[in-house]
């Protein structure tokens, strides 16, 4: 017969809270939302940007540990805050990027930006309305917007995950959505008559 | 669909979303030397650098201070944390081997035998695997038991209803969900305590598929594998409902990966 602790059992609050005395409990929230992270940064920044910065996000996170402040069962909105504070150094350039897309010739790009979403997206029939759409979203707007669509959070988590009250999140997908309808119903238009 | 739904498609399509061993890996032990680190320091004494250090120990204490409070004001006013969720007495159907198993236990896991009770029997890719519970005898917490035809797994499964939970635990379904990958790989479990007066518990499926869920007195526990894993045919929501037939309490369920 064999015994198994609790570690697996514990939620992320209570992985935490515990971690602050026995560090090595971190791991859970690492193994369970390593992957998450993972796919959201690789998404968001290509393949070589997410191993460096999911990796900073969980050490960021585990000196932080002290401070977590649980609303949620779930420390995901708490990681994604956090690495979206890590993106936040990369949106100058994702914007600039964004911009440079809007503006000029895509394919002599594509190679250097080809695993990131702009990069995919633009690459598309009709992408590039798209992407432009994208690039005059207001920043928080994009994230927020980002954090929903890829990260998969509810309003409420995304509101934890930026700092922000929740009804400002209701606000700006709004928002975003209004300026991104057309844009992405030309897209799919676009793809479904080239399918059949 | 949505906007937001179209453009996760339209971000996600072709993308490798796992990553890979060797990224793992070093964040795993870039990981492990922090905690090692921390670990040799003792626990919090870990620096946390990107705040002041001044204002934390005010902080944590506050903090600290506000949750015992919190926690002393619900279990007051829901009773005994575990809810004499179990019964004891000569009528006991658990069969003395699994009690044995139980008693064999120690440290957290260490259960009060006169409180172990079966709680459902469940078809898994593994065999059939039983599912016995106990209250711990420390902690408030209880454990369960999982017994198949050859082996026996015994887990611990934490405060139930948590410090946080026992303030609306009469009233309202608390429920808990993870894989049970290590012991059954593949399998999930969900588990929780109903409202009072619930005489069902049914558990409804993205197809619009239901099962009913195996009820102990406010304590439920349910087991499944295979199909149930696979988007589309996930549990999405669990209804408790009184003999009359009207829902007590709904919650949503979401399943960690098998």
């Amino acid at each position: 017969m064999r015994h198994f602790g609790s570690e697996s059992e514990l939620r992320d609050r209570e992985a935490i809270a515990l971690s602050r005395v026995q560090p090595e409990l971190f791991r859970v929230v690492f193994e369970r939302h390593y992957d998450t992270v993972w796919r959201y940064l690789r998404i968001r920044l290509g393949a070589s940007s997410a191993d460096d910065l999911a990796s900073e996000t969980f050490m960021r996170a585990f000196a932080a540990r002290a401070r977590y402040e649980p609303r949620f069962d779930s420390a995901l909105p708490w990681l994604f805050g956090i690495a979206g504070n890590l993106i936040a150094a990369d949106r100058r350039r994702e914007a600039r990027r964004l911009r440079a897309y809007a503006r000029a010739g895509l394919l002599e790009q594509r190679e250097s930006v080809e695993d990131d979403w702009i990069g995919r997206l633009a690459a598309r029939s009709q992408g590039r309305a798209l992407v432009v759409a994208l690039a005059e979203l207001r920043s928080e707007d994009r994230e927020t917007l980002l954090l929903s669509a890829i990260g998969g959070l509810t309003h409420p988590e995304v509101a934890e995950a930026m700092g922000v009250a929740e009804g400002t999140i209701g606000a700006r997908l709004s928002r975003a959505r209004t300026k991104l309808a057309p844009a992405l119903a030309g897209l799919v238009e676009h793809e479904a008559a080239a399918h059949g | 669909m949505d906007e937001t739904t179209v453009l996760a498609e339209l971000l996600v399509a072709g993308v490798e979303l796992e990553p890979s061993e060797t990224a793992r890996r070093r964040s795993v032990g870039q990981l492990d030397a922090l905690v090692e680190a921390a670990r040799r320091q003792g626990g919090l004494r870990y620096p946390d650098r990107s705040r002041r250090r001044t204002r934390v120990p005010l902080r944590v204490l506050a903090a600290v201070v506000v949750a015992l409070g919190a926690c002393t004001a619900a279990w007051a006013a829901a009773g005994r944390p575990d809810l004499h969720l179990f019964a004891s007495g000569p009528t006991h159907p658990t069969p003395i081997r699994i009690q044995n198993d139980f008693a064999g236990a120690k440290g957290s896991l260490s259960v009060d035998l006169g409180s172990v009770a079966p709680i459902g029997s469940f078809a898994t890719q593994h065999g059939k695997v039983t599912v016995y519970a106990a209250r711990t005898r420390a902690g408030g917490g209880f454990a369960a038991l999982y017994a198949t035809g050859e082996s026996h797994v015994v887990a611990r499964m934490a405060y139930l209803p948590s410090p946080r939970d026992a303030a609306h635990a009469d009233r309202r379904l608390v429920v808990s969900s993870n894989s049970l990958n290590g012991m059954f790989d593949g399998v999930w479990q969900i588990w929780g305590t109903t409202p009072r007066a619930v005489a069902r518990l049914e558990l409804r499926y993205a197809d619009g598929t239901t099962s009913r869920v195996p009820l102990h007195k406010r304590l439920f526990v349910f087991l499944a594998d295979g199909e149930r894993c696979k988007p589309g045919h996930e549990p999405v929501t669990l209804s408790a409902i009184a003999a009359t037939g009207g829902i007590v309490d709904r919650a949503n369920v979401r399943i960690s990966r098998c």
